[in-house]
């Protein structure tokens, strides 16, 4: 089996990740519940999964990394602490629906949604032409799920901070593969399970020490028992109930084992892989790519399509012919799909990890070229 | 031998002082607050040796983490210093 649908999970995992979660999982208790040594010992597991994000996202505050269940609930959770009804918004047509959905379920919102070029990206000076005095927030995905197209962050960033203007960056494609400056950004929503390799079930968000979020979910979080409303600090404020201890473990060796082997590393030896695929593809008849050549360009993926043949039918072809696992479809992202104009067909994304080897692409190139041959 | 309690307003910010502290000697251990010290609940507190209070107010005030208030613990009970 070649699994190459790593934007959405990542398969295999460095064995720290399983080793971590199965210790948690033989001796657990309940973090933050009790004073007794078990809990405080889980405790302070998570403090420390906090403390890998804070270096690996090179900020100084541990306690401002919220633990989630995974990106989209730590999206909902920025989107709807923020905005209120008559807000203005700024997005991007290469956001994913953990993005879009939750816009509009907020009544009122006014939301402009700056087009990407015919790669998908975004162009700073649009998100700055799109400022009004109401805006309250400027979100934009930091590498699209669909191609793989990395955006110009630092830039929307200094747009953002002149104008005062919170930015929330959707992290889910980069967290683990591209260095991101944690001190530059209001909030940072990331997946623990993708290019982090922790379990599913595992995801957080970053929020600087100005924001005061409103909640979305509110419960028990061990403290302030005789008030009615959560307590006001980080991480607590935002996490009511008992949290996913094992996952967030595993997560915490995911996070040391990228910090160890050096996200540039892992970034380079991605992009290797995904220039083999690029030379190979680029120079088949019957294929378009709508990913850009230069990898350096992209985070872990890109994006294909064989003539006229549904992306669907391809990944059926790939997955029962060859054993070979992709992504067809819209990606939960149909708006960048108009950007990109494969409406129709829809895209058969190919996401490396750092666990691919050149021998599996190698053999995916040749698979691709006898479907492009067959029809 | 008199003990200090000091309360924060988390654990995390409690569990943070006694992780900064914890390579010193002497004895800090992090409770549950005595339940008639609580005035919203439940909350954390740690518990050190009188010598130990500029300690964990300093390496309070150097985080920015604030201590919701000190109690003087001896045979009598809590007095509140702070």
């Amino acid at each position: 089996m070649i699994y190459l649908d790593n934007a959405a999970t990542t398969s295999r995992k460095p064995y720290q990740v399983t080793e971590a979660v199965m210790e948690e999982l033989y001796e657990s208790a309940n973090p933050g519940r009790a004073s007794h040594k078990l809990s405080l010992k889980s405790f302070n597991k998570i403090y420390e999964a906090r403390e890998s994000l804070a270096r690996l996202f090179k900020v100084n505050t541990p306690e401002n990394f919220i633990l989630t269940p995974n990106a989209t609930y730590a999206l909902n959770f920025a989107i709807k602490g923020i905005l209120k009804n008559n807000d203005h918004v700024i997005t991007t047509s290469m956001e994913h629906n953990s993005v879009l959905r939750p816009l509009y379920s907020i009544n009122n919102l006014s939301i402009s949604t700056v087009r990407g070029n015919n790669f998908g990206f975004i162009e700073p000076t649009d998100i700055k032409n799109a400022i009004r005095p109401t805006t309250a927030l400027i979100i934009i995905n930091h590498s699209s799920n669909v191609n793989g197209v990395v955006q110009n962050i630092d830039e929307i960033s200094k747009i953002a901070a002149s104008y005062g203007i919170l930015l929330l960056i959707d992290a889910s494609q980069t967290a683990g593969i591209i260095d991101i400056d944690g001190n530059k950004f209001d909030m940072i929503a990331f997946p623990g399970h993708k290019s982090l390799y922790g379990p599913q079930g595992t995801g957080g968000l970053y929020v600087s020490n100005k924001i005061k979020l409103r909640t979305i979910i509110e419960g028990g979080t061990g403290s302030n028992s005789k008030s009615r409303f959560n307590p006001p600090d980080f991480p607590e404020r935002l996490e009511s109930g008992t949290l996913n201890t094992p996952g967030f473990c595993g997560l915490k060796a995911g996070v040391d084992f990228v910090l160890e082997e050096g996200t540039d590393n892992i970034r380079n030896y991605e992009h290797r892989l995904l220039t083999m695929l690029m030379d190979s593809l680029l120079n088949m008849e019957n294929l378009k790519v709508y990913s850009p050549y230069n990898t350096e360009l992209l985070s872990n993926s890109l994006a294909f399509n064989i003539d006229k043949l549904d992306s669907a039918v391809v990944a059926a072809e790939l997955d029962e012919k060859y054993n070979i696992c992709v992504r067809p479809g819209f990606h939960c992202a149909y708006p960048a799909h108009l950007t990109l104009g494969t409406e129709n067909q829809g895209a058969v994304r190919i996401s490396v990890s750092y666990f691919n080897t050149p021998e599996e692409i190698r053999k995916t190139i040749d698979c691709i070229y006898k479907i492009s041959k067959e029809i | 031998m008199k003990y200090y309690l000091a309360v924060f307003s988390s654990i995390t910010f409690a569990n943070k002082i006694k992780k900064l502290l914890s390579d010193r000697p002497g004895f800090i251990a992090l409770m549950h607050t005595p339940s008639v010290l609580n005035e919203n609940g439940c909350s954390y507190c740690l518990r050190f040796r009188e010598d130990k209070l500029s300690e964990v107010k300093s390496a309070a005030y150097e985080n920015n983490i604030k201590i919701k208030s000190i109690y003087l613990e001896d045979s009598s009970g809590y007095k509140k210093i702070k």
